[in-house]
């Protein structure tokens, strides 16, 4: 049976804004007559999340992904709406919800950057009023499950990145949360590193059952992760579907980008694959993956040419909103 | 309930752990003091011997010093509160502050006791020193260090509570630097950072121990100065006032401001 973890209505947030106007008198009268303008960041959104999902929350930037995960962890209080997260409407009991649910947000870190993470892990377990037994034992399980027995004793700002945002999702995870509220935990990572995270992400939904939901531009990060995806778009949602449904419809596209040992002839004859950008010998490759499969172009390229380097993408987060827009308005 | 005192315990002690990480910065920052110390030694030496040599106000020469050192050591050492709520509101931190179970007022309160500490004791030990060998020492009661150390805690929870409340005006002005620059000069010219409160001309002790500040800075001074348990109850009575009043400021600009934190963007 199917239990809601997060129930949203209506739930809606108006920033307001100073304008500073150009002009030294403009600037000097707006100092005593201020002029605001509003800007709605979440319009009405209504949203039900199950346990045990993991939902992608994307959308580009300014969408309104990051104020709605602000509000669903009580940080931000709505302008209008209800929201219930794990029976807690959050902006009213931030504190008993904080015990129960785990964030970590990728531009912002919670390890104290001049000591160790372990340093940050106690503090945590005491904050979180781990018994200290039990605290001992899951920090040993969470250093084994991401790998963090080299880190753990090196301060926090002699690590790289990849290393820090490893520990940073370790620290959310101390306390057996029930959801993890991700915002953007791949940005700025390498493909090794955003591997990495990903894996570990999947694993704490599929082994330990935390409802995840996720943030990001970063289609890779919704393809690898989620079964469920929501596309947010100028604080709506515009998109609520399967992730299979998604790639099926609107990321049929795939771009590479190639650097070949040799100048590029042209001699790519494969349906839907079309030449975007040629160049010497580097050359960017269009895919419709509904006419054509990745792996058999990439195989056609391996065979075809000498590559020295090769790079897949996903269509960029805003063409695939455009897209979703194009198929509405479009007759089916 | 002791389980929710032992977290507050640990980001104190976590605060002294990130502090020691810097404690030859420290250290060398401090040499400032040694500078300031050097001045008025001389300055004051000259006032003295001008006066006859004997006591103003009932101080010495050497005890006018050590209470300099003592209202230095205090006025250096507060950590940066301010500084550290506008960073939070202003860069967006305060959402990895707001979404852990504490309350966001004890949590800073906890990391500016113990850096406080750490600080206020690399104060005392160079000021303590420099005077030392300035001026020699002074007729110091070790049995009151209990009662100094009350105190201590009063005084920096006043403090904590009057910079807190200053920092938390970011949630309304985008900078509040001129604001706390205002503040803490009241503080300082009020609450008797360079002189005892007892030197001040006629209005101007008035209104010195009328205002709060003197609980701040001169207070805590004299009394490690001149200790009797009297003046320590009579202080530490009328700090917990002050500190109550401060502390409900606090928390009333506080409740007003949350509910108008404005983090949008990731």
């Amino acid at each position: 049976m199917s239990v809601p973890v997060i129930e949203v209505r209506g739930l809606r947030k108006l920033f307001t804004r100073q304008q500073k106007p150009e002009g030294t008198w403009a600037r000097f009268k707006a100092t005593f007559r201020p002029q605001t303008i509003s800007q709605e960041a979440v319009k009405s959104l209504d949203l039900t999340i199950e346990k045990g999902e993991a939902l992608a929350f994307i959308g580009p930037n300014g969408a309104g992904k990051s104020t709605t995960i602000k509000m669903l962890t009580g940080i931000l209080h709505p302008t209008a709406g209800e929201a219930s997260v794990l029976g807690y409407t959050p902006w009213k009991q931030r504190e008993p919800l904080a015990y129960r649910v785990g964030s970590v947000f990728g531009q912002k870190s919670q390890l104290w950057l001049h000591l160790p993470p372990v340093d940050t892990f106690n503090l945590l377990a005491r904050i979180y009023e781990l018994d200290w037994t039990a605290y001992l034992k899951r920090r040993a399980e969470l250093v084994d499950l991401f790998e963090l027995a080299d880190l753990i004793h090196t301060p926090a700002r002699k690590l790289s990145l990849g290393q820090r945002m490893r520990c940073e999702i370790a620290a959310s995870l101390l306390h057996r949360p029930e959801i993890i509220f991700l915002d953007e935990p791949t940005i700025g990572l390498d493909p090794v590193a955003k591997a990495a995270i990903r894996d570990l992400i999947r694993r704490a939904n599929k082994e330990e059952g935390v409802t995840v939901f996720l943030t990001s531009h970063d289609a890779g990060d919704i393809e690898q992760l989620c079964r469920r995806v929501v596309i947010i778009n100028h604080g709506q949602i515009i998109l609520d579907d399967s992730v299979n449904a998604l790639r099926r419809d609107f990321m049929k596209t795939r771009e590479i980008d190639l650097k070949l040992s040799a100048p590029f002839d042209g001699g790519l004859h494969l349906p839907g694959v079309s030449v975007l950008k040629a160049k010497g010998y580097g050359v960017k490759i269009g895919v419709d993956t509904a006419l054509t499969p990745i792996d058999v172009v990439v195989g056609e390229i391996l065979r075809a040419y000498q590559v020295q380097d090769i790079t897949i993408q996903n269509p960029p987060m805003e063409e695939i909103i455009a897209a979703i827009y194009r198929g509405r308005s479009e007759p089916a | 309930m002791k389980k929710r005192l032992l977290k507050y315990r640990e980001v104190a002690l976590i605060n002294i752990r990130s502090r020691w990480a810097y404690f030859w910065d420290q250290m060398l920052s401090s040499w400032f003091l040694v500078v300031v110390l050097f001045v008025f030694v001389r300055l004051w030496k000259v006032t003295y011997s001008a006066g006859g040599g004997g006591a103003i106000d009932g101080y010495s020469l050497t005890e006018m010093i050590w209470y300099l050192v003592a209202t230095e050591a205090l006025v250096m050492s507060a950590p940066r509160v301010h500084w550290a709520i506008e960073q939070e509101v202003k860069d967006g931190d305060l959402a990895i502050r707001l979404n852990k179970p504490y309350s966001y007022l004890l949590f800073h309160f906890s990391g500016y006791l113990g850096e406080g500490i750490m600080r206020v004791a690399t104060f005392a030990l160079v000021g303590g020193a420099t005077a030392y060998l300035l001026v020699g020492g002074v007729d110091f009661n070790w049995t009151s260090i209990p009662g100094l150390l009350a105190v201590y805690l009063t005084t920096t929870t006043i403090s904590f509570f009057y910079s807190a409340s200053i920092g938390l005006v970011a949630f309304w002005l985008e900078d509040i630097s001129g604001l706390y620059f205002i503040f803490d000069k009241l503080k300082w010219i009020l609450g008797g950072l360079l002189l005892p409160i007892e030197v001040y001309p006629g209005v101007a002790r008035q209104v010195a121990e009328a205002l709060p500040f003197r609980h701040m800075i001169a207070g805590p001074a004299r009394l490690f100065v001149k200790f009797s348990w009297t003046d320590a109850a009579a202080l530490l009575q009328s700090q917990l006032i002050w500190a109550l009043l401060f502390g409900l400021i606090c928390a009333g600009i506080y409740r007003l401001g949350v509910r108008r934190v404005d983090l949008n963007g990731g």
